[in-house]
């Protein structure tokens, strides 16, 4: 009796953050009925389960646009043609390798890695912010024949040292960033850079299908709960609604479909355009990328099919879900406050897909802005950077999938762009809102913070 | 008393019985695995053997030679392509399958293309100033899928080369390996990738040796379900995703030659016969429908049935693949053939369901 009496004490002081709740078998297929039970290297890289019929042929070519090399116009396969003037990447798949999350960083300094792009935004004194005059909304190292390209991006890293409880040490890598070989002059000293790394593209679908309801409800923008979580959605301008909509997909919820994410990306990544983005990305300042501009590069239809695409992309089943360490580790995630902002489940509203339709999903995200504290911040000043979001907020990432990266993508990096080399650096790197929790898991014993990220890695 | 016993003894020896037949099944499936990437082993080296004596001699009598050789390569390996998509020795972590058969491949990744003479790590000498299997490995899907230099389809590119004829194959000439640009480099990669090719197939050949500590042995100890479910994965994924949706309904959608699998030595139709031949005989061969859950129910007369129209069907997709997609009568045998390969898959998923193994299509 005694001993039953410690060690609810014990259990007791532990709990900072939410209370526990049992294990849902469910939890083991986090995309619902759809979940791929492939845990191999093309994980993430098939449909959900039981897409049948057209649709599954939508895909197939949907795939084949997704990893087709864009070429410069005038071209023999008109079909991919329309390439830059100014570009990250000639395909989709070349930063989503594998439907996969790009590395973003390399080991040691020197060029950024293909798959990390950067936001570029000018300050102006009303705490507002525009697109850069000269670079433009985005910073493109690549051009096509003829068109000068923009520069290059290089990293070189500050170690960074502090310590758990138990007094042993880490380290993290600060990622500094410089632009080099610019060839239209410095960016300034007013230009916030937001680097951003091409993420998984799993369970998309899935996210658009929750109702805008059931995502606004965990909105606390002033923080009325105390609990110093104050997420809130973004508001974005939907080119296809004409109108504000709730932002939901990239790094600061700033597109709210995945059409339009899509035809954002293929846009300021790629340089194709399509009916919802019709033109490239040339400023003034960059005349012979203006010469070279193209229209309709992707016709609606495909781009569309693109579409079909990935939102059909399922997420994997889980590994060793099950395990005490893991069902240990499921549950300093919930004591430690993490599901404050990685919200463990949703159920999707209907859908005219079954598999799409009303499924329990666990994609460990609320979908909504959270202040992330200095060291993640764009800025060392708060401004408005897209839409809503300031530079020192980021949309809860889904952390479905993140134990498969290392297999389907060779490196296990992490955060917005890659900073983190492990899963641990990327619990640490945490702060702002997520503060608290962090400073939670350096409270914890070595073998608690395994479990924990066991439970990360069944993910 | 004595009529319960008469019912009861059918159920207890049901498991046992059902037991020993899986068991032979996978005995029969790993058996067949072995025995075919044996023969895609023994072609692969053919085929090494013809390309040294292409380089050594380019003539047009030596190019034809080790063209033929990478056709019958490539019939070999076709066949083993139902034992993937199930994490085994051919496309788990590390595996070899992006290295043997990436596709589609951008050509002027590897090598001039029309417009661009100067294209692809043969021209890059500032880049790449050595071309050894070290590097052809690293630079394979590099910075993107389609950025494949390696494998039977950068092999095919470098012996037909780009096909702009209606009629036939790409016309690449013998003499890109004598007197033009870069031959000697030309030379070394192609047996740069004749040798990556063969010891790349000889692991998958080792990994499935029969009596050896290997995924063979560990293949035939897996419970029954899990062993069918593997077995019935690779036939259902390759019929009913990689051989109906990318290799033939994309081919069909766009009308690009650049869709279709072969392009360069317009062997595609082959190859989707290949690919067919090799599922039906994961089915056939492993005796799987004739398994007491299975044998005699209407699904699996369907699958015999299906099987049979489908082997009919596929011959009579006209060639070469690039014209067919673009004309009528092709196009309805072709949207045909892909209709049926999916109902195929639906089938087995039904198979798979009666055997407690159900695949996750």
């Amino acid at each position: 009796m005694i001993k039953i009496f410690v060690a609810l004490i014990l259990f007791g002081s532990m709990s900072t953050g939410a209370s526990v709740p049992k294990l849902d078998p469910r939890e083991e297929f986090p995309g619902g009925i759809g979940t791929t039970e492939d845990n191999s290297v093309q994980a993430f890289s098939h449909p959900l389960s039981g897409t049948r019929g057209q649709i599954r042929r939508d895909f197939s070519v949907g795939n084949s646009f997704f990893n087709s090399v864009w070429v410069s116009s005038p071209s023999s396969t008109t079909a991919r043609d329309g390439l830059g003037p100014n570009y990250n990447a000639v395909s989709c798949s070349a930063c989503h390798f594998k439907d996969g999350r790009g590395r973003g960083l390399p080991e040691v300094e020197g060029p950024i890695d293909i798959s990390l792009l950067f936001r570029l935004r000018v300050k102006n004194g009303t705490r507002e912010v525009i697109p850069h005059p000269t670079y433009g909304g985005q910073f493109q190292p690549q051009s096509i024949p003829g068109v000068l390209n923009e520069g290059d991006a290089v990293v070189s890293y500050k170690k960074l040292f502090s310590h758990y409880a138990d007094g042993s040490i880490y380290e993290l890598a600060q990622p500094i960033y410089n632009f080099v070989r610019l060839n239209f002059g410095p960016l300034g000293e007013n230009t916030i850079t937001s680097p951003r790394v091409a993420p998984q593209m799993i369970g998309l679908g899935l996210l658009e299908a929750i109702s805008e309801v059931e995502i606004i409800k965990n909105e606390d923008p002033y923080d009325l709960d105390g609990d110093g979580i104050s997420g809130r959605a973004n508001r974005v301008f939907s080119v296809v609604d004409q109108a504000l909509r709730l932002g939901r997909f990239g790094w600061k919820a700033g597109k709210p479909s995945l059409v339009e994410q899509n035809a954002a990306a293929f846009n300021g990544d790629i340089g194709i355009t399509s009916p919802l983005f019709p033109a490239e990305e040339c400023t003034t300042g960059q005349a012979d990328c203006l010469a070279q501009m193209t229209t309709e590069d992707v016709p609606m239809d495909r781009l569309n099919l693109v579409t079909t695409y990935s939102r059909l992309l399922a997420p994997p089943k889980r590994r060793d879900f099950s395990s005490q360490k893991v069902q240990n580790g499921r549950d300093h995630f919930y004591k430690l406050g993490c599901t404050s902002c990685h919200t463990p489940s949703f159920t999707t509203g209907l859908s005219e897909l079954e598999n799409l339709s009303v499924q329990k999903i666990y994609p460990y995200t609320d979908l909504l802005l959270h202040d992330m504290g200095d060291a993640l911040a764009d800025d060392v000043e708060d401004y408005q950077n897209e839409d809503l979001a300031t530079t020192r907020e980021w949309r809860t990432p889904p952390l479905w999938g993140l134990g498969l990266v290392q297999t389907v993508n060779g490196h296990t990096r992490f955060m917005h762009d890659g900073r983190a080399r492990d899963l641990t650096e990327a619990v640490l790197w945490h702060g702002g809102e997520g503060q608290k929790s962090k400073e939670a898991f350096t409270q914890l014993s070595k073998g608690e913070r395994e479990e924990l990220i066991e439970f990360l890695k069944s993910l | 008393m004595a009529r319960i016993v008469f019912l009861a003894l059918p159920l207890i020896f049901a498991p046992h019985a059902n037991a020993q037949i899986v068991k032979d099944t996978v005995k029969l499936y790993t058996n067949h695995v072995h025995t075919t990437y044996a023969e895609n082993l023994h072609r692969a080296e053919l085929l090494n053997l013809a390309l040294k004596n292409f380089t050594t001699n380019p003539s047009v009598m030596t190019h034809s030679v080790a063209k033929e050789a990478w056709k019958f390569a490539r019939e070999s390996y076709g066949l083993t392509e139902a034992f993937r998509f199930y994490n085994g020795p051919i496309d788990q972590d590390g595996g070899p399958e992006g290295r043997l058969n990436g596709w589609p491949l951008d050509e002027g990744y590897i090598d001039y293309v029309s417009g661009n003479l100067n294209a692809g790590i043969i021209n890059n000498i500032a880049q790449y100033p050595v071309i050894d299997s070290a590097l052809l490995e690293s630079l394979n899907e590099l910075d993107g899928e389609k950025n494949i230099s390696t494998g039977y389809h950068a092999i095919e590119f470098l012996l037909w080369g780009q096909d702009f004829f209606e009629a036939g194959p790409g016309q690449r000439s013998y003499t890109d390996y004598l007197d033009a640009p870069n031959a000697e480099r030309r030379k070394t990669y192609l047996n740069v990738l004749a040798d990556t090719l063969v010891n790349d197939v000889k692991t998958l050949e080792v990994a499935w040796q029969p009596d050896q500590t290997n995924y063979r042995s560990d293949f035939e100890l897996l419970k029954d379900e899990e062993a069918l479910k593997k077995i019935l994965t690779g036939a259902i994924f390759l019929g009913g995703d990689e051989l109906s949706g990318e290799r033939m309904y994309v081919a069909y959608d766009t009308q690009g030659q650049e869709d279709e699998q072969s392009c360069f030595s317009d062997m595609t139709h082959m190859d989707i016969r290949w690919n067919f031949e090799g599922m039906k005989k994961v089915i056939l061969e492993t005796q799987v429908l004739e398994l007491p859950m299975v044998k005699g129910t209407k699904i699996s007369q369907a699958v015999k049935d299906r099987l049979i129209s489908l082997e009919n069907l596929l011959a009579t997709i006209p060639t070469p693949f690039d014209q067919a997609i673009n004309n009528e009568a092709g196009r309805a045998i072709i949207l045909s053939s892909i209709d049926e390969l999916e109902l195929l898959s639906k089938d087995m998923v039904e198979v798979s369901i009666l055997l407690n193994a159900k695949v996750d299509y």
